[in-house]
């Protein structure tokens, strides 16, 4: 059948995200990286992709780091590769020891047949130890693509970490002291997004409040190319809480059907998988 | 090739389509070996006995099914393709959903003793809401080379295929066996209607031959597919009609 050349969906997008002002959020992230330093969490997702790009604007030189867990896809690294090509990206790769992978495997939860081993906790070999490098390199601050609408928990963790930034405020022409009531417009653009944690780093998100169709726009407007994953997904129909292309087996959202869309997308490497952790058959 | 084993094209009629989890079809050969399984099964339970399951095999044996064999030594397959859609939407799955919750009171039947809370929200035991892709169509197809008659017999008892069959999926309304003499053996054997590849097979299968595979990959050279033993590293089928 020939199609029409007809409204052009992604044409849309990028003229509703051309007219969007982005440069307050950057002089915020200019902002986040003089109080803090650091670097931006750069996973190939389209929100990491979205505030990469806008940490470049704040600062070209910006430091951007890719946790290397041994658990992505294996369109991300040479997708990452030709970001950092075209955007001459200050990209550093720190890859997880042991990998994510190998402390799957050696723990034993995910064979019926093997015995049940101590291993490390696998959030901290896949998200604690390699952060603590990369501020140990780095700095403190850190820039990373988390939004509020993805779950549950991080609604929870924003509002949570907004109410105390406002109680902390000193500014009495922002933040009346005694004060309670929902934050205003103007204080969630003074200080939402960012999340003080108790070993003194700092993370800012910047489009912490933004919604996906909002990403997809900014990528539309400024011609960025998504993590080829994307794609597949949206072709085999996957609705958008199941587009996500980091971390194939991380424990999250097993229940929901991950392994499913994995094993339907990318049947090599299900199965190169499967002879390591034979229990993943059980989550298709 | 024997002389009762001739090239066929095996058609299942369905009632709503069919619900599958692997990138290509439902394999021929795996649906006969199942069908002989649970005949042994059948025979064994009558006189007592219990057949060992096939995880605990290291080398589960390969039934007499009524079909060609292609290769030698443990790289031999089954001349059988997988599963093509007759109509439908091409490659675009529907997208199904369904949940599942353990059910406490039969934990409590089969545990000694159980904790205070079992979290329907982490852990093991944790709720689950799973899309179930569906190829919808009115019938899928098969080529082989085998025996049309033995074919037949194993099939006609097979009231439904693929996944969630219990909940209404695959429910196959007829099942038509038809020699093909007109087709080449190694085409029934191997091939889609499009030509494409139609089986993961060995690569050294397709020496000397210009057909479109879906790639390379570790994945079961015949049944039962999901063992261990079966894994091998192939050329892969691709999914159906673009």
């Amino acid at each position: 059948m020939n199609r029409s050349a007809g409204l052009d969906p992604t044409t849309l997008q990028a003229l509703r995200g051309r007219g969007r002002d982005t440069r307050t959020l950057i002089n915020q992230i200019a902002a986040h990286l003089d109080a803090h330093d650091g670097y931006v969490a750069l996973s190939g997702g389209k929100d990491s992709v979205v505030v990469a790009h806008l940490a470049r604007q704040a600062d070209p030189n910006v430091p951007m780091v890719w946790f290397d867990a041994g658990l992505d896809l294996p369109e991300t690294r040479p997708y990452l590769e030709a970001l950092a090509n075209d955007w001459s990206l200050n990209l550093t790769v720190l890859t997880s020891h042991p990998s994510g992978l190998q402390v799957l495997a050696s723990c034993g939860a995910w064979d019926h047949d093997a015995p049940n081993r101590p291993t490390p906790e696998l959030a901290e070999v896949l998200i604690d130890a390699p952060a603590r490098h990369a501020h140990h390199l780095f700095g403190p601050g850190e820039l990373w693509g988390v939004r509020a609408s993805e779950s549950a928990g991080r609604r929870h963790m924003y509002a949570t970490q907004l109410r105390r930034r406002i109680t902390e405020c000193p500014d009495p022409t922002c933040c009346p002291p005694g004060a309670r009531r929902a934050p205003t417009p103007s204080q969630r653009h003074a200080h939402g997004g960012q999340i003080h944690r108790t070993d003194h780093t700092r993370a800012y998100g910047p489009i912490w409040d933004w919604a996906t169709d909002r990403v997809w726009e900014y990528l539309a407007a400024h011609d960025i190319p998504a993590h080829p994953a994307y794609a597949t997904l949206q072709a085999l129909g996957a609705p958008e809480h199941a587009q996500r292309v980091s971390s194939i087996v991380s424990g999250a959202l097993l229940e929901n059907g991950r392994i499913t869309w994995l094993r339907r997308g990318w049947p090599q490497t299900y199965a190169a998988l499967l002879e390591q952790l034979p229990r993943l058959a059980e989550f298709v | 090739m024997s002389a009762h084993l001739v090239p066929v094209r095996v058609t299942a009629s369905l009632a709503g389509g069919i619900a599958h989890a692997g990138t290509w079809g439902i394999a021929l050969d795996g649906l006969l070996a199942s069908q002989l399984r649970e005949q042994d099964k059948a025979a064994a339970a009558d006189t007592g006995t219990v057949v060992a399951g096939l995880h605990d095999l290291d080398d589960p044996p390969d039934l007499p099914l009524p079909l060609a064999r292609c290769g030698t030594g443990q790289r031999w397959h089954w001349a059988a393709t997988c599963a093509w859609p007759v109509d439908g939407h091409g490659l675009m799955p529907d997208v199904r959903w369904w949940s599942g919750r353990v059910d406490h009171a039969d934990l409590e039947v089969l545990a000694d003793g159980m904790p205070a809370i079992v979290s329907e929200r982490q852990g093991r035991y944790r709720a689950r809401w799973m899309p179930l892709l569906t190829t919808v169509c009115s019938a899928v197809s098969w080529y082989a080379v085998g025996d049309p008659e033995r074919i037949r017999r194993l099939l006609v008892g097979l009231p439904a295929i693929g996944k969630k069959r219990a909940a209404g999926h695959g429910q196959v309304t007829g099942w038509e066996v038809a020699p093909m003499p007109e087709l080449d053996p190694w085409n029934a054997g191997h091939l889609h209607p499009d030509g494409s590849l139609g089986r993961p097979c060995p690569v050294e299968c397709l020496a000397g031959r210009q057909v479109r595979v879906a790639g390379a990959g570790v994945a079961g050279i015949r049944p039962p597919y999901m063992h261990p033993a079966r894994a091998h590293e192939l050329a892969l089928p691709t999914a159906g009609p673009a």
